[in-house]
């Protein structure tokens, strides 16, 4: 049972106020926003770190912040865990008492479970200024699960980190979202990173936020703009040879020139709109080898161009003109074949694959 | 180098006062030193400028100022000078503004980021500092504690104004190099003490410089 994290504040980042309502209930929730937006502002505002101009905060039932009741209850009784972008461990400090410190003496077993879920076990005797960014998040990250947090913040904590460390970073997370029972809310400005973790996503704009909603909605319906368009698809390679490779996603086979990708080997397939064509005609002998029938969905207006949503065993998105769309009378229902060059299917490493909806 | 009797008693209430001194002073300065580290406050820089005071006054002015205070005719009823203790005080009033000077800068050095973190892990402001803050001041504070033991072992002007320099009480080296100089044929006497001084200055200077070392390396350690 998840408490749910529920508020609705004014926050004053620099000189503009920005109004941030929403209600979390979901595992895990992705926060969207370019940098310096105010998305660290409003998690230091949940954990009280800095008080809001005026709202609410409530996680479950319990009341964190009031401002109309006067009610602000201090950080270290809010139980609610963040973890910073810079780690924050204490320098005079062994790991092994870092990891400790939040958790209640009777806890050796969740610490012990945690040690071990986050493999850490080898660093405990280490001295925080030894490690590496990726060895300090984690150990950032067992500190505060062993405390037995209502709501765990996770503020960019694969910000200072390589992708090679992001791959060994993420799953860890899902693997936190899936076994502690410890809801999570994730804020990062890379949106294949938040959607690896989180189906649910909010995304923070100059004044407001919007959201929680799916990745789709967000960027239809969200500002213009702020979201990337990206097709995200998890598969596996069925077969690969020299030059290019098959990648099985779902009902739908795509071929893409990515090499060195091993038999069965799980990937994330990574298509721009842009990169996607759509037919109504016959097609005459032509170089582009994914063609996939599929019917058209809706047409979403993206800038001056239009995205338009294509049911082809998966939901893929194309980008196409106004005029385009004209010319092939693009609408609801229509039959379009939908045309990705090989060249354009990337794949990504399977731990940056979508969290399941 | 052999002492005479009253070389050694003046040794040993040089030391005796500049450890008192330290002692007498230690927790106001800690707490002085974090209390000015704390961004803005109403009145911060009167006291700020009031606690600075003993270092920029001659000390023969803070000397006076203690035995208005703490002589004959105090305000309080409390009449110690002319003790050994009225010597202590002296010496850690003209000390207590160095101590205050590294504390605040220990305290200032510590993130404050690191506070926020241990706030969200469950400790309450107290327990944040005196687990946090204070371990990572600590070097610095050291730091502050040696400068006042040298400064006190070096005191005079407040020492023989609010102290005297009464032998076997309060008549400490420096006193009693003053006095060798004031003495016809005390200049040999006088070069010995000035040697032994200035031997436990230097060492004094040596430790707070290794102290010095170990806080810039804490420092880089919490970034």
């Amino acid at each position: 049972m998840i408490p749910t994290l529920s508020f609705d504040l004014e926050i004053q980042r620099g000189q503009k106020t920005i109004r941030a309502a929403a209600q979390l209930d979901q595992a895990s929730t992705g926060l969207l926003g370019p940098s310096g937006c105010g998305k660290t502002t409003l998690l230091h505002c949940i954990a009280g770190l800095i008080t809001p101009v005026r709202g609410t905060i409530k996680v479950g039932e319990k009341v964190l912040f009031d401002s109309s009741a006067g009610i602000d209850i201090a950080p270290e009784q809010r139980r609610v865990a963040v973890v910073f972008q810079d780690g924050r461990l204490f320098p005079h400090w062994s790991v092994k008492k870092n990891v400790e410190v939040g958790a209640s003496s009777t806890d050796a077993a969740l610490i012990a479970e945690t040690v071990e879920m986050l493999e850490i076990g080898n660093l405990m005797s280490r001295m925080p200024d030894t490690l590496s960014g990726g060895e300090m998040q984690r150990i950032a990250l067992a500190r505060a699960i062993v405390m037995r947090p209502r709501w765990l913040l996770l503020d960019e904590p694969l910000g200072g980190v390589d992708n090679r460390l992001k791959n060994r970073i993420l799953p860890l997370l899902r693997k936190i979202r899936d076994h502690s029972g410890i809801p999570i809310l994730h804020v990062s400005h890379d949106v294949s990173e938040l959607m690896s973790i989180s189906s649910q996503l909010m995304c923070m704009t100059d004044d407001r936020l919007i959201g929680p909603t799916s990745y789709l909605n967000l960027l239809l319906d969200g500002p213009p703009g702020e979201v990337e368009a990206i097709n995200l698809l998890p598969g596996r390679v069925i077969q690969s040879s020299e030059g290019d490779c098959q990648i099985r996603c779902g009902n739908l086979d795509l071929i893409s020139t990515a090499s060195g990708l091993q038999q069965e080997e799980p990937v994330t397939v990574r298509i721009a709109p842009s990169e996607v064509a759509l037919s109504t005609g016959a097609l005459g002998n032509i170089s582009i080898r994914n063609q996939v029938e599929g019917i058209v969905r809706k047409l979403h207006r993206y800038g001056a161009a239009y995205l338009v949503e294509v049911e082809a065993q998966q939901t893929l998105l194309a980008e196409c003109t106004a005029a385009s769309c004209h010319s092939l009378s693009l609408e609801e229902g229509r039959s379009v074949t939908v045309l990705i060059k090989a060249s354009a299917v990337h794949t990504h490493h399977p731990d940056l694959m979508p969290a399941p909806p | 180098m052999i002492l005479t009797p009253a070389e050694v008693e003046a040794l040993t209430i040089s030391a005796k006062v500049a450890f008192f001194s330290t002692i007498i002073v230690a927790i106001p300065g800690v707490l002085l030193g974090w209390v000015l580290s704390r961004r803005d406050w109403m009145g911060r820089s009167v006291v700020d400028a009031v606690v600075m005071l003993p270092l920029v006054l001659p000390p023969v002015v803070v000397g006076w100022g203690l035995l208005l205070l703490l002589g004959g005719r105090s305000p309080f009823g409390i009449d110690i000078a002319f003790t050994t203790l009225a010597a202590a005080i002296a010496g850690g009033v003209v000390g207590l503004p160095l101590l205050i000077r590294a504390a605040r800068i220990g305290f200032e050095s510590v993130p404050h980021r690191l506070e926020e973190a241990a706030r969200t892990l469950g400790m309450s402001r107290l327990e944040s500092w005196w687990r946090i803050s204070l371990p990572l001041a600590l070097p610095a504070i050291g730091q502050g504690l040696i400068l006042c033991v040298a400064r006190s072992l070096g005191e005079f002007g407040a020492t023989i104004t609010f102290a005297g320099a009464i032998p076997g009480a309060t008549r400490t080296m420096p006193l009693m190099i003053h006095e060798q100089l004031q003495a016809p044929d005390g200049e040999q006497v006088a070069l010995r003490l000035v040697i032994f001084s200035a031997t436990i200055s230097l060492a004094a200077m040596g430790c707070s410089e290794w102290l010095a070392r170990k806080v810039r390396n804490r420092a880089r350690g919490a970034t």
